[in-house]
Parts: C-alpha cells; structure tokens; sequence
C-alpha cells in the first residue's frame, strides 16, 4: 500500500512539470574571418603586385557585412588566402580553415598592364571559391552625367565605370538630354531615351523642328546606334525582357502614358496596360512572370505588380503610404523591390517584399536619394544622392550601399551632377 | 436478532465499500500509469510557447531606417525596473518640489504683511502643513489597514493563479530581447534550418544558475552557439518572488531560434 501511495506521489510531481519555450529568434550574422596573406618578396614586381593585393583587399572591404579581414589568423579565422609569384603567374589559394579543404588553386597570368582588372578577376574568383556565386567585382554601373552641359544648354550624356568608381569613360557623344539607360542580359547593348529635336513633317506636310523623347538601342562593342521608337509623346523608361529579345517601355502616344511590350526584330507592340490613368517605369524580374511599375490609377503615384504576359493581368497594388513613389526595381531574385519615395521634402530609398509585404527604409538624414538599382548579385544597391549647397548650386553624386542600408562607397565625385545609375550584370 | 441483522448489512456494506474502493484506485492507476508512461516517452505535456509578435499596420512611410532598427537595442527590463524607480523618485521630486514652491508662495505674500503678520501665516503655513501631513498619515495608515483587510469583494473577474502566470509570462518574454544581441552564428549555419532549445535555471537575483541542452540541433557547434548567447548574458532581470522559484527550477526553455 505504502509503495502505491508512493508511486502515486511521484507521478503526481512529474505531472505538475510544465515547461514554457520561448523563442530567441533567428540568429543574426557573424561576419566570416578572412586572412590575405603577403604577396611576399617578388624583387622590381613587389610593388605592382601589393598594388594588386591592396585593390583585392579594397573589393572585399565591400562586403563588410559579410566579411571581417583580419591581420593575423586565429581559430576564429575561417579562410585563409595566400599568394605565391613566379613570373609571370601569380598562384591564389584560398584554404577553408574550417573544413580543413583547399576551395582554391589556380595561377593568373598576371597583366601588369592593367593591374585592376586583372585584381578584380583575381578577387571575384577568390570570392566565388568562398560564397560559390560571381561578386560584384567584375561589374560595371552605367550612368548620365550632365558635367558636358551648362545651365543655359543642359545636356546628360552617358558614362560606364567599374562597380567602385574607378575607369570612368564616357559611352555616347548625343550632345543631348539621355534619360533612363539600362544594359541588356549580356551587357552588350545599351537602351536609351534622348530628348531631342529632330526636323519633322507635319500631317499638314509642314517641316518642323520636334521635341521628342525618343527611344535608342547603342552597341557598346560595335558603337552602333539604333532608333527604336520615336513615336509622338513619350518612348522612354525601357527595359530589356528575360531573354533580351523584347523590352518594355512607356509609351505615351499623345495621351496617357501607358506599358508596351515591343519585340525588338520587328518593332510589333502590344499594350500590357490599359488604365485611363498614367503607367510608367516597368520593370520586370528575371524569369520575366511578373512586372513592378508606376501608375497613378489610386489618385498618388504608387508601386504596382503584374503579369506582363497579359493585358492589365494580376495587377496588384504593393505600395499603400508614401506622397510620391518612383523607380521602383526588383531584386536579382524577385522577390523585393527597392524604390525611392518623396518624405519630409526628400526622397528616400525604401525596399518592399514583392507582395507588398515587409516595408523597410534603408536611407535617411542623407540628402535626397532616388534612382535605386539593385546590384546583380542582390547584396547591394548603387543609387543617387543630391545635397543642395545653395539655392542655386546642388551637387548629385553616385552611392553604393549594402542590403543592410548602410553606406559602402561613394563612388562619383566632382562629375558633373550624376543620374540614373545602373548596374551591368 | 435485531442486532445481527444490522450487523449483518455492517460488515456487507464495509466489504461493498472497500470493493469499490480498490476498484476505483485500481482503474484510477491504470488511468494514471497510462498517462504517466507517456509523460515519460514524450516531453512534458504542459509545453507553452512563447512567441513574441507584433501586428503591424502600415500607415505611413517607416521613420527608422534598416541600420537604426538594427543598432536599436531593447532596453532589458532590469535597467527599465531600475527607469521606473527613476521615474518614480523623478515624481516625488517634482511633488516636493511643488510643495514647495507653494510654500514659497506663500512666503512671498507674507513679505508684504508685518513680521508679526509674517510669524503668524508660517506659523499657520506650518501647522497646516503638520496637521496636513498627520492628517495624510492617517489617510495613509487607513488605506493600508483597509487594504490588509478581507472583504468579500464585488468583482468575480481575475484571480491570483491568472496574476501569477501573467507576471510568468511577461517576464519570460522578456528573455530574449536580452539574449538576442548575444545570438550570432556564422553564415554557414545561417540557413541550415537548425534549432535547439535549452533550458535555463535562473535565480532569484536573475543570475544563470545552470542550464542544459533540452532539445539538441544535431550539430555541436549551433548548440556551443546557442550556449554561448547564453553565457554572454551576464544576468537576468530579477524575477519577482512569487515566480522565482518557477523561474529556479528550470521552466523555462530558450529556443534558439523557436
């Protein structure tokens, strides 16, 4: 009897546990270790080749939120990159402390005539050997500049640099205002809208001279220059479709603005909008099934999605709040849109999950920032900052920052008021 | 015959009786032992969990950016217990304060009388002051004496037991807001999908009195982590008394990270 009251006892205490989880969250990062070691002693090459160490060092200083450099290895170290010269191949080997496993080991011919590219192929492979994806080191951003006009005879002309601001060259000579570039799939070819005047024949069969913003596609090998639409009222905000035979644009017609689909061989458009009110900037992500653009059919300029494969299809209103929203741009993955919008007498950049959820402001106290464009890997976005100096002098620089929202590079500097920054891919 | 009658139906009623009774805590075993086996297999029934969340209804463009929300650490509730008694000296002096600029007040407005009028108003402002504060006083001690007395009462909402689990709750909700900037894994564990869980024995004073791995991931080194957020906390707020020994004896369990 007593061994029953006993059991009795027991059971009873163990019954009365309770228990109560609470849940920590998800962890957040902590930055990977990474050790470049010395380019050692290589006699009269010695300095060209820190110079290359130093660039390799700089890309990766890019990816502070992903990565820490430090001095010396410890247990905490989790690669190690070591290099070794023998003219004229510099050999990278890159060691995951960790897995105990060589991820890397290859020799570069090394162009000491063009140490900087050659360093930005040499840390995008270091890079891609660690995280198993292409950096950002090997892209260029594609941008307008207005450093060749003057405040009587504005004029933005394009320009191409490395993705940290060096090499920058100039691409078109319009002598004219471009507005809205953007580079193709395989970075070959540039679309942009050129507000030009052209002499033109009235119906009334009287030459005139027109002001139009038209359409161009510009080869950045051959250097060639094609007119794709120059249709009356506004050809502009163009973007290339998934497989690059087709772009999107805004087409205005002498009405409301709407979105066309226009097949690039045979300049065929068909209307993807249908609204009374203005849909402007497409954009579309990369498996081309769903397209972010602008329209002001809610009464204020908000962010909408939809299937670009049919007419007004699936449209979806993303964004709800904001005075006036612009640019908006999809992720590499499509699954966030970046966009600019108009708050406290400013544009700030903001970031939206592509179904509306997950509002986020990544700028502030910053001046005033719009034109935001993901980088091709999706860890970054470059974007424009103005800061008004007086009431008649402002200046608008290049910024990149990661997809943390802190600031990374400012990469134009003196250049002229700089536009529509866009990342090659 | 009489009296063997009854004490016939006695001794059948004492059998029927003690039947009944064996056989009730026979099937009250068997329910129990059933139950209990499976208490033993699986992790105890009474498992809550918490999971802290926020509704939010988006009515205008977010004021905080990414990089300030991140760097926006949540104040632990000890340092906000240690706000509130702040808060509340803050208040006192304000009220002395007020007190006595009202003195003063009246200070001032003696100064044009005499100085006998002048005597006679502190001397009144004093007394008044005196009776007012015995008079607080005994408000002060009635209250106290009415509160430390039992009433039948109005209301039939709340009891201790919902109180006591309230004060559980929220303190464990608390926990970790405290952890979290301690919760840090490298980017290959990142997006393994791994949990575990680990049970926490806090102390009275909020200190770690030890702790265990209740549910492991799989993988040493996501555990290790979890165990060093854990250390890295160096205390916990202070548990009220009437969880303490709750919060000491190991009910709660940190997810990590659900």
């Amino acid at each position: 009897m007593k061994l029953i009251l006993c059991l009795i006892f027991t059971l009873s205490v163990v019954a009365q546990d309770s228990l109560t989880i609470v849940a920590v969250g998800e962890a957040e990062k902590d930055n990977d270790k990474v050790h470049f070691g010395s380019m050692g002693n290589a006699g009269a090459k010695s300095k060209q080749l820190n110079s290359i160490l130093s660039i390799i060092k700089k890309d990766f200083l890019f990816y502070k939120h992903m990565f820490d450099l430090v001095a010396t290895k410890d247990d905490s170290t989790l690669y190690d990159v070591s290099f070794k010269y023998s003219a004229p191949k510099l050999k990278v080997i890159v060691n995951s402390l960790k897995d105990k496993k060589e991820l890397l080991n290859k020799d570069f011919t090394v162009l000491f005539n063009n140490v900087r590219s050659f360093s930005h192929e040499v840390a995008n492979e270091i890079y891609k050997s660690i995280k198993g994806v292409d950096s950002i080191f090997r892209t260029k951003i594609l941008f307008a500049s207005d450093r060749t006009g003057s405040r009587a005879d504005q004029k933005k002309e394009l320009y191409i640099m490395d993705f940290d601001g060096s090499r920058k060259q100039r691409v078109t000579y319009e002598n004219a205002m471009i507005i809205s570039p953007v580079i193709s799939q395989d970075n070959k070819t540039v679309l942009f809208t050129s507000i030009e005047s052209r002499w033109k024949k009235s119906s009334t069969g009287k030459v005139q001279k027109v002001k139009n913003p038209n359409l161009y596609s510009y080869n950045l090998i051959s250097r060639k220059k094609t007119l794709i639409a120059d249709k009356k009222g506004i050809n502009s905000g163009a973007v290339f479709s998934e497989d690059g035979k087709k772009i999107y644009l805004t087409q205005s017609n002498g009405t409301n603005s709407d979105i066309y689909e226009m097949d690039l061989a045979t300049k065929s458009t068909r209307r993807i909008t249908t609204h009374f009110s203005d849909d402007v900037d497409p954009h579309v992500n990369r498996d081309g099934t769903l397209m972010t653009f602008l329209s002001g059919r809610s009464g204020k300029a908000m962010i909408y999605t939809l299937d670009p494969k049919g007419k007004e299809k699936d449209v979806k209103r993303i964004s709800y709040v904001g005075r006036f929203n612009s640019s908006p741009r999809f992720s590499p993955d499509g699954k966030q849109i970046v966009f600019s919008s108009w708050v406290d007498n400013r544009f700030d950049v903001y970031k939206i999950d592509s179904n509306g959820q997950n509002l986020s402001r990544m700028t502030k106290n910053f001046g005033s920032n719009e034109e935001p464009w993901f980088s091709p890997d999706g860890q970054f976005i470059v974007f424009t900052s103005q800061r008004v100096l007086s009431r008649k002098k402002a200046i608008q620089d290049v910024y990149i920052m990661n997809i943390e929202g802190e600031i990374v590079a400012k990469i134009t500097d003196n250049y002229g008021k700089c536009y529509t920054p866009r990342w090659s891919n | 015959m009489i009296l063997n009658t009854t004490n016939y139906n006695n001794d059948r009623f004492t059998n029927y009786f003690l039947v009944a009774i064996i056989i009730h805590i026979v099937a009250f075993l068997c329910l129990y032992i059933s139950h209990s086996i499976k208490l033993f297999n699986d992790p105890p029934e009474k498992v809550e969990l918490i999971k802290s969340s926020v509704r939010v209804d988006v009515v205008a463009m977010p004021k905080f950016t990414v990089q300030e929300l991140k760097k926006m650490k949540l104040v632990p509730m000890s340092n906000k217990k240690e706000i509130e008694k702040n808060q509340k000296l803050k208040k006192e002096k304000i009220i002395e304060e007020k007190v006595k600029a009202a003195t003063k007040k009246v200070n001032l407005n003696s100064l044009f009388g005499s100085l006998s009028k002048k005597d006679v108003v502190d001397k009144k402002n004093d007394s008044k002051s005196k009776t007012g504060t015995k008079k607080y006083q005994r408000e002060l001690n009635k209250l106290i004496l009415e509160g430390n007395k039992l009433s039948k009462g109005s209301s039939t909402t709340g009891s201790s037991d919902y109180s006591k689990s309230q004060e559980f709750i929220s303190y464990v909700q608390g926990l970790p807001s405290i952890v979290r900037p301690y919760w840090k894994l490298p980017s290959y564990l990142l997006d393994k999908g791994l949990r575990c869980r680990i049970q926490v024995f806090i102390s009275k004073r909020g200190e770690i009195l030890n702790f265990k791995v209740y549910e492991s991931s799989g993988d040493a080194e996501f555990d290790q982590r979890a165990i060093d957020a854990l250390k890295k906390v160096k205390r916990f707020p202070d548990p009220k008394d009437e969880i303490a020994l709750r919060v000491a004896s190991g009910e709660v369990i940190l997810g990590f990270p659900i």
